[in-house]
């Protein structure tokens, strides 16, 4: 299941975006329901080719396998072809998202190098398509909760210690909407919490927080959708409001840090038809306000931005745009605010789309606070032999990225951090990857990749950590690197149309390091991943769907001290795991209602993805959603 | 132990032999209802035995035909009592199932199910003596055999031998034997609608 591609062709040039199909994964709205999919994060275990840690099961960081490595996310985020930066502390979670995911009328994961508008995503991305609100009035409601099994039972009378586990929820989303022919109305609302009380983080997650019994993650999100459409184009404003009552791990700090992690956010995005320009103005404010912690450890943070980007296409061969961006942050220990101000523009170039070669190319020049750089994206694809050859390179300021490092270096030092280990930002990384696929069959369709990325001047964040048995966390010293290597990727995908009543995919990736130091080497913790999804609809109102997913042994060096100090609660290799889930899905009462329950974790063996993070086993959750009105479009 | 194990292992296998007969047999689903009534008796040994003992209980449940096999939901009660001084409690499951039946003859058919649902314990008492919760509950997932003797018009008399396994730490593994009364009823439209 869930790998459709979007076109027969394997070059995707329109409107300004170029990317390999046959590194994409579209799910639909049906698809994420009959997944159960209940947050934005959970995709990162349904897509293809990602792997993701988390130290709570609630904050996810993720990457795609041998992409990157993965201290950072490069990935990027896309709402309606409009980026959305929700990174804090260096890191991004998925579930600040505030677009309810039954809102989400498609998502799309790249896993290689993507160009969506003018905008051009180096290490993968994610578009997130809200729906079109139906014609008429329309409402729906979500109702989900869940809970890791293995609570103590009648046996908290009999045990000495009987803890009890993570709880998922409730959560709850609402969506009212009005639409006609030429525009719409949407109201969104989102209510989640998450209960962190895994044994292995439960003493550390309470040297800081102090609130409610068991410490809670509480996320809170609003959202106001408008769009006009008509013969001369479209427009759409997006107006949203996140604010996450987090408990928030982070090796720079080694404990759980009570913060507030506040987005408000507003976009402006729309096309005309004739002539054919795309443009798109957005803002954003994402604040980190540490809560009052009886060790007084701050992580504050604030970033001002505003973005401008627009394109236009010239005929069917050719695009031109422009991207501008405007950030003022502050951070805690920094001396002032930063400015930063990037610019690109672009030019992309497409053969005939029916020819037997398709040819694609674009060309970014990049101005990041007055420092020159580039990046240039092409694809090759041969229609006839089914080969699709894509190169990216790059070399742009650090400050194009504003990865943890970046900021480190500019004074940020969440909890105290010394400055002094901070090593001399690089004037410029530079990378480059080039891949090589091939695709072959109908029903049975085979896509096989194989792949090379190159780094220079890359900074990586490395810590030195020891264990702290006053707190429990790890105490940290800053052991950055600026690194430089080679890794190598293979990839296979399997999509089988069995019938229309059964799908059936498997994807298996490898990422091995081919040249480069140990700072380098130890940067890709993931090295393994084998994934098989089976879908069983025998009508649209029910269905089932399964999950395998083996993930190998990941490395993770900078825990070698601490996981040799506390061997119960921290470790420096994460074993390997088979991790198998189901879920089944029913409508009723005319589509109206629909309700998924979901098992994870099958097996029931515990599986921890980080290595001071919770061990979860058996986990369950349900879902049900009440629509009324008509169903909306993409 | 081992013969128990072996009745799990057969009720596993009934239920996959049945499976392709089910599959293959055309059906109108949720059609009917059957409503069923269950005097239930748990048994056998269990991590909660040197605590507790397993009292007598009731069940309430209804089946219907699905689009392969037969759909059921319903709820069952058991009683514990204390064998030391620690609380009593009762346990509700709220489950849904699916399972396949196989008529024997004209009037007696012998079925499997799988049930998944939540296993909710409330403590007497608890509040006062222990740990002040008063109430838990976890993850079941059980897998059961029944036979059906129809005994008069829409009347059957249900046989059921269950086993359930709750996911708390320790797991408990429990056995329920039942007998009961069924009900066979032709649903509404209504119905049949909203479960479509």
């Amino acid at each position: 299941m869930m790998c459709r591609l979007r076109c027969a062709a394997a070059v995707v040039l329109a409107l300004g975006s170029i990317s390999d199909a046959s590194a994409q994964q579209v799910f639909t709205q049906e698809e994420l329901a009959q997944a159960g999919i209940t947050r934005p994060a959970d995709l990162f275990r349904l897509a293809f080719g990602w792997v993701a840690s988390s130290p709570d099961g609630y904050a996810w960081d993720a990457t795609v396998l041998g992409s990157a490595p993965e201290h950072e996310p490069l990935w990027m985020l896309f709402v309606d072809g409009v980026p959305l930066d929700l990174r804090a502390l260096g890191r991004s979670n998925l579930n600040m998202l505030p677009v309810p995911v039954p809102e989400i009328c498609e998502v799309a994961f790249y896993r290689q190098p993507v160009q969506i508008g003018a905008v051009l995503a180096p290490s993968g991305a994610i578009d997130v398509r809200t729906c079109t609100p139906p014609q008429g009035f329309a409402a729906s409601a979500v109702v989900s909760a869940g809970g890791e099994t293995g609570d103590p039972g009648p046996f908290r009378y009999v045990q000495d210690e009987a803890p009890n586990v993570d709880r998922t929820g409730p959560a709850t989303h609402s969506a009212v909407s009005w639409g006609q022919a030429g525009g719409h109305v949407r109201l969104t609302g989102q209510v989640d919490e998450y209960h962190s009380t895994d044994p292995l983080i439960r003493p550390r997650v309470h040297t800081l927080y102090r609130g409610e019994k068991d410490a809670r993650i509480h996320h809170r999100a609003a959202g106001l959708h408008i769009g006009s459409r008509g013969r001369r184009g479209s427009i759409h404003g997006w107006a949203a409001f996140a604010r996450l009552e987090d408990l928030r791990f982070s090796e720079a700090v080694g404990l759980e840090v009570p913060a507030n992690h506040e987005v408000l956010l507003g976009h402006v995005a729309g096309h005309l038809a004739r002539p054919k320009v795309h443009l798109s103005l957005s803002t954003r404010r994402s604040r980190l306000v540490t809560r009052p912690n009886p060790m007084g450890i701050s992580v504050d943070w604030d970033q001002v931005a505003a973005e401008l980007a627009v394109h236009k296409t010239l005929g069917s061969a050719l695009a031109i745009g422009a991207q501008s961006s405007l950030a003022r942050t502050t951070g805690y220990g920094m001396s002032g605010h930063r400015v930063l101000w990037l610019q690109s523009g672009f030019a992309s170039v497409n053969s005939t789309p029916h020819a037997p070669m398709q040819l694609g190319a674009s060309l970014h020049l990049t101005l990041d606070n007055g420092r020159l750089g580039g990046q240039v994206l092409a694809t090759a694809h041969s229609r006839p032999h089914g080969l699709t050859l894509t190169v990216h390179v790059a070399r742009r300021s650090p400050a194009a990225v504003q990865g943890l490092l970046y900021w480190r270096g500019a004074g940020y030092r969440p909890g105290g951090l010394k400055q002094a280990a901070v090593p001399n930002q690089p004037d410029a990384i530079t990378t480059a990857s080039a891949d090589l696929a091939w695709q072959g069959g109908r029903r049975m369709k085979l896509t096989l990749t194989g792949g090379l990325r190159r780094h220079q001047d890359l900074p990586v964040s490395r810590f030195r950590l020891d264990y702290d048995s006053l707190t429990f966390g790890v105490s940290t010293r800053d052991a950055h690197a600026v690194v430089a290597g080679t890794a190598a990727v293979a990839s296979g995908q399997l999509d089988i149309q069995a019938d229309g009543r059964v799908r059936v995919g498997a994807h298996a990736r490898y990422a091995h390091v081919l040249a480069g130091g140990d700072s380098y080497a130890t940067a890709w913790r993931s090295r393994g991943l084998l994934q098989v999804h089976m879908l069983f609809a025998p009508n649209s109102r029910f269905s089932l769907f399964g999950k395998v997913r083996y993930q190998g042994s990941a490395r993770w060096a900078d825990y070698d001290l601490v996981a040799a100090s506390a061997p119960g609660r921290y470790v420096s290799t994460i074993p390997s795991a088979l991790y198998g889930s189901l879920t089944i899905h029913k409508r009723f009462w005319r589509q109206r209602l629909r309700v998924s329950a979901s098992l994870h974790n099958l097996l029931n063996r515990p599986y921890r993805s980080h290595p001071g993070g919770a061990a979860t086993g058996l986990a369950f959750d349900v879902q049900i959603q009440l629509r009324l009105g008509s169903s909306p479009t993409p | 132990m081992r013969g128990r194990v072996c009745l799990v292992a057969a009720l596993g296998l009934l239920q996959g032999a049945a499976l392709l007969p089910a599959c293959a047999q055309a059906q109108d689903a949720f059609s009917t209802i059957d409503l069923q009534l269950h005097w239930t008796r748990g048994s056998g040994p269990s991590p909660l035995h040197p605590h507790w003992h397993q009292g007598h209980g009731i069940g309430l449940g209804m089946e219907m035909p699905f689009y392969v096999g037969v759909f059921e939901a319903g709820l069952a009660v058991h009683r514990y009592a204390t064998r030391t001084e620690l609380p009593n409690f009762v346990a509700m499951l709220l489950y849904v199932g699916w399972g396949v039946r196989l008529p024997i003859n004209e009037r007696l058919n012998a079925g499997t199910t799988v049930r998944l649902g939540n296993y909710l314990m409330a403590f007497d008492g608890a509040g006062e003596t222990f740990a002040g919760v008063s109430r838990e509950s976890e993850l079941a997932v059980g897998l059961g055999g029944a036979v059906t003797w129809q005994v008069l018009g829409p009347v059957s008399v249900v046989g059921r031998i269950d086993r359930l396994r709750v996911y708390t730490r320790p797991a408990l593994g429990l056995w329920f034997y039942s007998a009961g009364l069924r009900l066979h009823l032709r649903a509404g439209e209504g119905w049949t609608d909203f479960f479509r």
